[in-house]
């Protein structure tokens, strides 16, 4: 009977879509009405009478306009990727060989400096923006995107060390082994096996260290001034709101315009995440 | 195995005393200078009289830890960083875990539902907190809006102005920006069930309930520590939700550690009490984490 | 296996391809030791019109004077921290613009400028007494020059008010207690925010005042919050509360009622008139119904509260001479600055508070605005803004203590119990 086959086929390929509707809904609900709110008018987005999910007068692309050219979003997007790029690179260069060294070697103070590795992870940057603008200040990173380079991995690198490590035990011994046997330096082990191996665990460190980077906002807020070095968060919450007035279009698309890396990135590699997530957490 | 190391001299465990410490050396040096110091620093700061544009701070003791005790704002700081977390933290658990099941199965258009569920916890969360400023608004909310035409409620809910109710909007936000991390957390926990193993113990003739408890959460369990164990410590020591949502209010009920820190720390100037205040996460939070490792590594 | 290594390969050129490519404000470090420049930290003023011209302003002074004025404008919200990084830090900018309060409480990090208040001062007919009651710090110095200052007047409805028999806005605060509640009644409460923000403290402290009540006496040390008078006003507070508004201004932040008037519902609001040049720009018709009063008087006087400007010089400015010459000129050419801000900016000078005003006076709807510089004071009144005073109005308490009151939390006693154990524990710390 082909109805049967029909629903037999709807419900294994579309079946999980009863279950995931509410979540949908819940998720989408604020996106789709952020999306209405940065193309509404503003006479319209005040008005107490209208539907908040529709258009009473035509929908208007002055709100994105004013983010793009009325102020430096373009630069503050630049300057996001370029500094989550960068504090990516610097949090897994620093991160693979301690979390190598912590998982893999014996040498005296192993345990308690993994604990301490995972004791910093808990301090927050509340507490900590304070002195550390002295020490930035000492490096003369002052107001520079590099300032907040150097300091990002700051939370990252506790976070993704430990991670990395679940990750490093899950290699097992005996391929290392053979390969000292072989004659391989220790490094070169790490390099030829380890690395290779770890590949998802470094792609979900990764990505992980590039969202909190993204995300930040009370560093940028103490270290950058000047316009045409801030930050997506700290950019848009700063030139969009003037004390009184929230210009609430140019905010909304801000945020959906700032999503959008974001979300890219994690629609390529979610199967790593996951599958990441899955081997380093069950050694 | 370790028989034909120890019979081949392994070269490498010879210096592996002072390699490890190379190896380790580039990131404990990192943080040494960027959160050990910082950090000591702050504790110095706390018992000193430190004000913001003073130059002159002397060593105060504990006062600024007694005044503190004695500040009932404090307390309800506390009470109320631990609501907000643990708050956030079982509703996240409960929302996630269908959801984690429901995406635990192939469907088409699967990537595309997991990329959209991840949004909130992509969005910077500055710009979320406005956006869900807006939709709380005392006057434009577009949440009342709906559920005053559902007739669910009768007059506009005060989601930011009444006090118990704008810890509850805090919560929601949080919950929001947070489930998906939590649901995929679980999922991956999930996907490390080995059907096989599933199978198994249906044949056993253990119902879902019991397949569920003995199976599926003892593989579980390190994973769900792993990100439980960020997300409290994210929801804890969080500053920018709470602040640009209510700044605290009203009258203190939303106050949390981070925010508390700031407006004694910053707005108010008195840094030695704010480095204070947030020295105070550390007892609490390492509670929360023992609790937790008691509670999931228990096996 | 291959698709994996072409996503890692694609990844790999676009990272590429972006570390190389013109970031060139990334690599060029900003050159804050150089004498020939002056750097200001200002907020992004209310009214966009005046950051326009505060700029261009800048821009002329530095081509003339050969010193250059680059000025960075951030949300008022953000400077504490700002400052309070940079005082940390003994780098940063030359002048900080000190926002609402911080006279005192930075006057450590900030140079005394008293000579430059004086020769300000002297060509411009002397400080007023807000300008006193604002900069001068227990020293007895300078170390800011006021700059400017927000009014609170009232902003009403005239085709309501007049419904109700008050054709010209309500006078006094209880004229507004009566006048609201028949609006309200009608559907038109009025607003005062409640909750934790600038408009909050500003509004609740005018009422007490206007009542002859204060937190501290003139000299800046004696509690005096455990009066009849504030008892009086808290009594009136929440009269006020509850028969004229509605719950929501619990909720509210600064741009509240500022949309609450623009949504046609709101009767009355205790703000400057930027909500006023808001609606201007987009609801014609609503903006002609709405007409500016005196803030209303008390019992005992009129007061109201004035949320203050100015800016500090930084004790590690390497070009303090440059930075108060700059405020000198600034001071000068205050009529442009209040016409740029189409008559936000309130005077602290004598010849500038006498009429005739840029704007304020050619507008005969702004023309109470006139009187403000006489009877607007700040944070501290009638004692000067001291640390401790500066820290009460940084934690809220005079609006929880009213907020609390208000919503029967609290009864009468108990939140003057309350508000003055709070208050004495914080004067405690600069005893």
């Amino acid at each position: 009977m082909p109805a049967r086959r029909l629903w037999r086929h709807l419900k294994h390929n579309y079946g999980p879509y009863l279950p995931l509707a509410p979540y949908l809904f819940i998720v989408l609900f604020p996106f789709y009405w952020m999306v209405i709110t940065a193309f509404k008018r503003d006479r319209d987005l005040y008005n107490l009478e209208t539907a908040p999910f529709w258009f009473k007068e035509a929908p208007t692309l002055d709100h994105i306009k004013l983010l793009w050219y009325g102020t430096l979003f373009p630069t503050w997007l630049e300057n996001s990727l370029m500094i989550g790029a960068l504090v990516v690179v610097i949090t897994l260069l620093l991160a693979l060989p301690a979390a190598y060294a912590l998982a893999r070697m014996r040498f005296p103070g192993a345990q308690p400096l993994s604990t301490a590795m995972f004791l910093s992870y808990l301090i927050p940057s509340t507490l900590l923006f304070i002195p550390l603008s002295q020490v930035v200040r000492g490096l003369g990173f002052i107001d520079s995107v590099w300032a907040l380079v150097i300091v990002y991995p700051s939370f990252t690198l506790p976070f993704c060390t430990w991670l990395l490590m679940g990750f490093v035990r899950t290699v097992p011994r005996e391929i290392e082994e053979s390969a000292q046997i072989d004659g391989c330096t220790r490094f070169q082990a790490f390099r030829m096996i380890i690395i290779p191996v770890i590949v998802p665990g470094i792609i979900t460190a990764g990505i992980f260290a590039f969202t909190l980077t993204y995300q930040e906002f009370i560093y940028a807020l103490t270290f950058i001034s000047a316009s045409a070095n801030k930050t997506i968060s700290y950019g848009v919450t700063s030139d969009l709101i003037r004390g009184d007035v929230f210009y609430w279009g140019s905010l909304m698309s801000g945020a959906l315009i700032g999503a959008i890396p974001v979300a890219v990135v994690y629609a390529f590699s979610l199967d790593h995440f996951i599958h990441g997530l899955t081997a380093g957490a069950l050694k | 195995m370790a028989a034909v190391r120890a019979a081949t001299g392994s070269s490498w465990s010879r210096r592996e005393a002072l390699e490890g410490f190379i190896w380790i050396a580039p990131a404990f040096l990192y943080l040494a200078f960027f959160i050990a110091y910082p950090f000591f620093m702050s504790i110095y700061l706390s018992v000193s009289s430190a004000r913001v544009g003073s130059p002159d701070s002397h060593f105060v003791g504990l006062l600024n830890y007694t005044r503190l005790f004695q500040d009932p704002v404090f307390w309800e700081t506390v009470r109320n960083s631990f609501v907000f977390t643990v708050g956030s933290e079982v509703i996240r658990l409960l929302i996630g875990l269908p959801l984690a099941f429901a995406l635990n199965r192939s469907f088409k258009g699967k990537r595309v539902v997991q990329g959209i569920i991840l949004i909130p916890f992509v969005i910077p969360i500055a710009l979320s907190s406005l956006a869900w400023k807006w939709m709380f608004d005392s006057l434009y909310s577009v949440i009342n809006w709906m559920l005053m035409r559902a007739h669910i409620i009768d007059y506009p809910w005060q989601w930011l102005g009444e006090p118990g109710l704008a810890m509850w909007s805090v919560i929601i936000m949080n919950v929001w920006r947070g489930f998906p991390f939590s649901a995929v957390i679980l999922l991956a926990g999930l996907t490390a069930v080995p059907q096989e193993v599933i199978e198994a113990a249906k044949i056993d003739g253990a119902g879902p309930l019991r397949r569920f408890h003995y199976v599926v959460v003892p593989i579980v369990r390190p994973i769900l520590l792993v990100g439980l164990l960020y997300s409290v410590v994210f929801s804890f020591t969080d500053f920018s939700a709470v602040w640009l949502l209510t700044q605290g209010g009203p009258y203190n009920t939303t106050h949390v550690f981070g925010t508390y820190a700031y407006n004694i720390g910053i707005n108010a100037g008195d840094l030695g009490m704010g480095a204070a205040i947030t020295l105070f996460i550390f007892p609490f939070l390492a509670l929360i984490v023992v609790l937790m490792l008691r509670f999931l590594r228990r096996d | 296996m291959s698709k994996k290594v072409s996503r890692r390969q694609f990844l790999g050129t676009a990272t590429g391809a972006a570390a190389v490519s013109a970031f060139p404000h990334v690599w060029i470090r900003p050159a804050w030791a150089q004498t020939k420049e002056v750097r200001v930290l200002a907020w992004t003023h209310f009214v966009p019109a005046y950051d326009k011209w505060f700029d261009a302003f800048a821009e002329q002074w530095s081509a003339k004077s050969g010193v250059k004025v680059m000025i960075d404008h951030i949300p008022h919200l953000q400077i504490p921290a700002k400052i309070a990084a940079e005082v940390a830090t003994q780098s940063g900018h030359d002048i900080v613009q000190l926002v609402g309060t911080g006279t005192e409480k930075w006057a450590t990090a900030l140079l005394d400028v008293q000579d430059a208040a004086d020769r300000i001062a002297k060509k411009h007919g002397g400080w007023t007494p807000l300008a006193d009651n604002y900069c001068k710090t227990s020293d007895g110095k300078y170390h800011a020059i006021p700059d400017f200052f927000i009014d609170f007047p009232g902003l009403y409805r005239k085709d309501l008010w007049t419904e109700v028999g008050y054709p010209n806005g309500p006078d006094s605060w209880e004229d507004l207690h009566k006048g609201g509640m028949k609006l309200k009644a009608k559907g038109f409460p009025i607003g005062i925010g409640l909750a934790h923000h600038d408009d909050s403290r500003a509004s609740w402290r005018a009422i007490m005042w206007s009542f002859g009540g204060s937190e501290v006496a003139k000299d800046g040390k004696t509690i005096t919050y455990n009066s009849k008078e504030v008892r009086e006003a808290l009594k009136f507070n929440k009269a006020l509360f509850k028969d004229c508004m509605t719950p929501e201004v619990l909720a509210w932040d600064d741009a509240s009622n500022n949309r609450f008037l623009a949504s046609g519902r709101g009767s009355w609001i205790h703000n400057p008139i930027s909500a006023y040049r808001t609606i201007e720009g987009s609801n014609k018709e609503l903006a002609d119904k709405i007409f500016v009063s005196l803030s209303p008087k008390g019992p005992v006087t009129r007061r109201s509260f004035a949320n203050c400007r100015a800016y500090g010089v930084t004790k590690f400015s390497k070009n303090a001479d440059g930075a108060k010459a700059f405020l000198e000129a600034l001071a000068d050419n205050y009529r442009d600055a209040a016409k740029a801000s189409t008559g936000y900016n309130m005077p602290f000078l004598k010849n500038y508070a006498k009429p005739p005003f840029p704007i304020i006076s050619e507008d005969p709807k702004l023309k109470p605005l006139e009187q403000d510089a006489e009877y607007h004071f700040t944070t501290g009144y009638p004692g000067p803004l001291t640390p401790a005073a500066d820290e009460v109005y940084q934690q809220f308490v005079m609006v929880d203590a009213v907020a609390q009151f208000a919503t029967d939390k609290m009864d009468l006693e108990q939140t003057v119990k309350w508000a003055e154990e709070k208050i004495k524990g914080i004067y405690a710390k600069f005893a």
